[in-house]
């Protein structure tokens, strides 16, 4: 046959002659005029009687047949390397044509390339691709030209299928060719990004099902992956971004709360979900007239969020529920702090392959201090680095209240009390001793609304209890790293008697913070720490004068020191 | 004849609620009257104590007494925070014991006088303010005296 306009490719796979094949080539016999027309057939890894059926109708029907399926982009390949006419037409094997004059739905898709000839690629429906950033004409019906379908070609990485019609239509596009919905008379059915309109006035049924749901959820999301790295670099650096949890422990602060969570909605990089851990009222809010309009924010701007009900047994508890999901970063907040928009952002550029977890500055709002320490010795009697906002850039050992880090590493300490005293230090930290890195950025900001109620600031009666209880677990989580907490409450006379131990205290520590009341008497001795005796009254019960009492102690001072404090004289 | 210097802390810390420390030794104006002829004496102490000697250097910083008992022949006290600073200066001395115990809060190389044992209070451990002031419990001048020429002054 000479003369061919149009070459139509139809790639078939599989069993789908019966229910999807032979009622869209019945269709085309009945609405296509075939004089100057072939239909390409590229039957491949067919188990049924395609080949036999396309052999049995001659021309104009040319089957292209291979053992195994070859995948959509190469098989569609396949039919446009023999196609012979001057357009060439993408059709799924389950289109049927509905009825209509003949060749209308021919002549649909020519008419833009003949009215104009920057026409590149017509059809039914043009999508908005996401990954890609751009719109496409979907193939399931669709024409091109014969110049440029062997000049582009698809591109055959993509498999068994999807988005080679995307990169198609992109580098049509890049060529100068414009994507063109037809019937051009009628509204163009154009998509918006996360909306899908539905083909109306092409004379054309597609099903659709046959061809999508043989493919992978992983196929699709590997080729995503490809065409956004290639056509849309921004979007794929957030695909691959690893997964952020937002985690907002709260304890009877409703009224912060609300800021918190409206910061985090407002983030320049959103997380990718929310739990909110309610240790306190647990209240439903959903029907508060602030909270309805939160939710619903965090829920239009794509956020996955969820409120879980704790057991009263802290927050630790929550922020391990956190720690153990599958997101591989957790950006904690307290539910009385407000991040600047920028703050997910930024902690995100810090997260580099060394580093376990990232801070900012947390502070009150015009209450900034001076004089922190990144060393963990200096808990007791230093600020905190976080908060000295606008100081510059730290590698601490330690970190305070907000951070992002990475989940799953190490662990919350559960044995701490529901005033969770100390979890931040001790999860950080272990994260250091890991061999990790921390980084503190105090030019990123979250401000801090401290409130006089909630939180582990919810007064009970067994308050001073439940604190020692933590600082005694704090005090052994130190002593497991070599410092050790001394508290020397004595006089003068007995803190020259305890400076007898220190070298073999010393050769037992890596490092020993002693509270004082004569720091004089430790002049230039290195590897101490000294700090006023009340920071560490409570978590070092070293009372001597009780100890020597409490078993009548009858040898010498020194030694009761030395047996006290587990130290043997060499 | 050449006096040695000699470093006194004649009086324990001044107890809260305002009564004599029963550390303090008692029969001082007496010891010291027989010590001047051999001894140039220092007092060490706060400003509100009584002055024993004419060189009385009141309330020096930890640094300017660690020089005093580096530079001194021998020091007497009582139980204080001198011996303690004078053992880890290694430098030896003189304690003038009465209800607490040498064997717990004295140090072996200092010449530790107490006149009897068994007039230890019980409990080592207890607070000063609620212990009587027992003036029985120290040795007399003239026997500390003695002691030291023994110990300190044989050459002189």
């Amino acid at each position: 046959m000479d003369n061919i306009k149009y070459s139509i490719i139809i790639p078939t796979a599989f069993d789908h002659l019966e229910k999807d094949l032979k009622p869209c080539i019945e269709s085309i016999l009945k609405y296509t005029d075939l004089s100057n027309v072939e239909v390409i057939v590229v039957s491949n890894g067919c188990t049924d009687e395609t080949d036999e059926y396309i052999r049995s109708l001659g021309d104009p029907f040319i089957l292209l047949s291979y053992p195994n399926a070859l995948g959509y982009p190469k098989a569609v390949n396949k039919g446009i390397d023999v196609a012979r006419g001057e357009y060439i037409v993408f059709l799924n094997n389950d289109v049927i044509l509905l009825e209509q004059p003949q060749n209308q739905w021919l002549n649909y898709l020519v008419e833009p390339f003949v009215l104009d000839p920057t026409t590149g690629v017509t059809g039914t429906r043009k999508n908005f691709h996401m990954e890609a950033g751009r719109h496409f004409i979907v193939f399931f019906c669709a024409m091109t030209t014969a110049s440029l379908a062997k000049k582009l070609r698809l591109n055959e990485e993509y498999g068994v299928g999807t988005c080679d019609d995307v990169e198609f239509c992109v580098e049509v596009e890049n060529l100068g060719y414009k994507l063109v919905t037809v019937p051009l008379n009628h509204p163009p059915l154009v998509t918006q990004p996360g909306q899908v309109v539905p083909t109306s006035t092409f004379p054309l049924y597609h099903l659709g099902g046959s061809t999508m749901y043989s493919l992978r959820s992983n196929d699709y999301h590997r080729n995503a992956l490809s065409i956004a790295k290639k056509y849309n670099p921004s979007f794929y650096a957030q695909m691959i971004r690893p997964k952020v949890l937002a985690f907002v422990p709260t304890k009877d602060r409703y009224d912060s709360l609300a800021l918190t969570l409206q910061s985090i909605a407002l983030q320049t990089v959103l997380p990718d979900a929310l739990w909110i851990y309610d240790d306190g009222e647990c209240k439903d809010l959903r029907n508060d007239c602030v909270y309805k309009h939160i939710f619903a924010l965090l829920s239009q701007k794509g956020i996955d969020w969820k409120v879980i009900f704790g057991a009263k047994k802290g927050q630790h508890y929550g922020h391990q529920l956190a720690n153990k999901s599958e997101y591989a970063y957790v950006w904690r907040l307290d539910d009385d702090e407000v991040a600047a928009p920028d703050v997910l952002e930024r902690l995100l550029s810090r997260m580099t392959d060394n580093v376990g977890a990232v801070a900012g500055s947390v502070f009150i709002p015009g209450e900034s201090q001076s004089g922190g320490s990144p060393l963990l010795t200096d808990i007791f009697s230093k600020p905190n680095l976080q908060w000295m906002p606008d100081t510059g850039t730290y590698s601490p050992e330690h970190l305070y209240s907000s951070f992002l880090y990475r989940s799953n590493i190490v662990d919350y300490d559960l044995r701490l009390s529901p005033k969770a005293h100390r979890e931040e230090t001790m999860f950080s930290n272990s994260l250091f001793r890991a061999g990790y890195n921390l980084v503190v950025d105090t030019s990123i900001k979250t401000y801090h609304f401290r409130m006089d109620k909630g939180g582990i600031r919810t007064n009970t009666d067994s308050d001073a209890f439940l604190f020692g209880n933590d600082e005694k677990i704090f005090k052994e989580y130190l002593e497991r790293q070599g410092i050790k907490i001394i508290c020397l409450n004595v006089g003068l006379g007995d803190t020259y008697a305890f400076l007898n131990l220190l070298p073999d205290l010393q050769k037992k520590y890596k490092h020993l913070v002693i509270g004082v009341c004569y720091s004089e008497v430790f002049k230039d001795i290195p590897n101490i720490t000294l700090v006023p005796v009340h920071t560490v009254e409570q978590i070092a019960d070293t009372n001597i004068y009780r100890w020597c009492g409490e078993r009548r102690w009858d040898k010498s001072f020194v030694e009761a020191f030395r047996t006290m404090l587990g130290v043997v004289s060499e | 004849m050449n006096r040695v210097p000699v470093l006194i802390a004649p009086f324990s810390k001044r107890l809260r609620n305002g009564k004599q420390n029963a550390k303090n030794y008692p029969y001082w104006d007496e010891l010291i009257g027989r010590l001047h002829n051999y001894c140039v004496i220092t007092q060490i102490g706060s400003k509100d104590e009584r002055q024993l000697v004419p060189d009385f250097r009141k309330d020096l910083p930890l640094t300017d007494i660690t020089t005093l008992v580096e530079e001194c022949r021998f020091w007497i006290s009582v139980d204080s925070f001198l011996p303690h600073l004078a053992h880890h200066k290694q430098k030896p001395g003189v304690v003038l014991w009465g209800l607490s115990d040498p064997n717990i809060f004295g140090y072996p190389e200092n010449l530790n006088l107490i006149k009897d044992r068994s007039l230890l209070r019980k409990d080592q451990f207890l607070f000063w303010e609620d212990e009587p002031y027992n003036v029985n419990a120290f040795m007399s001048a003239e026997q500390v005296f003695t002691l030291i020429r023994l110990r300190f002054l044989q050459e002189i």
